[in-house]
């Protein structure tokens, strides 16, 4: 029989913001990195415009790890909604 | 089937403590990322014929909201009519502020300004931009807080006025 999870448990919480915030730094880093790289190149070669495109990518990056992290929070909320009011067995929060 | 209401009393510890850990972790990154925004080098750039006006009405440079906008000095001003340098005395420019003030009763309603400025570069931009997505989870920890108390509020007074109760 398939359970049906619903939300976030208060326990996985830690977990799961701390490996946003390390996704979050990762892709800070990745940018500088791109963009020292991006000064050795002679400019507009092939390498620097590619190594600009990334830049721009990975600028979009930041909004879509802050999406993730509400969603985070709002299972959470779910989460906690559903394991404090739950029918059946609650097995805590 | 059992229907629980609300968190017992046992849980509150753990879970208000799970809380206060997310939020102490959130607030660090937070404080983290701003200190990163300010470690990335200083880099050169310079924008070549932005079209401006010096007239009356102070001009503002375009790009003084690149994170870590510092250092503008301006290289030259052109009549973009007349291609004709725009002689230096005839404004006033304020690096603090980066706008440029007419100096005298004449006007330019079309200019092209070039000028040279230092910014962090785009990692500092993307660390800025992080850190106005993670502003907005402290609301959201207070809901769950909120959420979690009002469910310790319903668990004891379910436990306490329950037909066979077990304690809180």
């Amino acid at each position: 029989m398939v359970k049906s999870k619903k939300g976030i448990m208060l326990s996985e919480a830690f977990p799961a913001v701390l490996t946003l915030v390390l996704v979050a730094v990762l892709v800070i880093i990745s940018i500088y990195l791109f963009t020292t790289l991006g000064s050795t190149f002679t400019a507009d070669s092939a390498a620097d415009n590619a190594t600009d495109t990334m830049i721009t990518q990975f600028g979009t990056f930041p909004a879509l790890v802050g999406l993730v992290g509400t969603i985070i929070f709002l299972a959470l909320v779910i989460g906690v909604l559903v394991a404090s009011f739950a029918f059946g067995r609650g097995k805590g929060i | 089937m059992k229907t629980k209401k609300g968190i017992m009393l046992s849980q509150a510890f753990p879970a208000v403590l799970a809380v206060v850990l997310v939020a102490i972790l959130v607030i660090i990154a937070i404080y983290m990322m701003t200190t990163l925004s300010t470690s990335f080098p200083l880099q050169s750039s310079g924008t070549i014929n932005e079209s401006a006006s010096i007239t009356s009405t102070p001009y503002t440079l375009s790009n003084t909201t690149r994170c870590g906008y510092t250092n503008p000095t301006i290289s030259a001003v052109y009549n973009q009519t007349s291609g004709a340098v725009v002689a230096a005395g005839n404004y006033t420019f304020n690096p603090a502020t980066s706008t440029i003030t007419n100096a005298t009763a004449l006007q330019w309603p079309t200019v092209y300004i070039l000028y040279n400025y230092q910014w962090r570069g785009e990692g500092c931009t993307a660390t800025t931009n992080t850190i106005t997505q993670f502003a907005t989870y402290p609301a959201l920890i207070g809901l769950i807080g909120v959420i979690i108390f009002l469910a310790l509020v319903i668990g004891v007074l379910v436990s306490s006025f329950m037909r066979g109760r077990r304690g809180v």
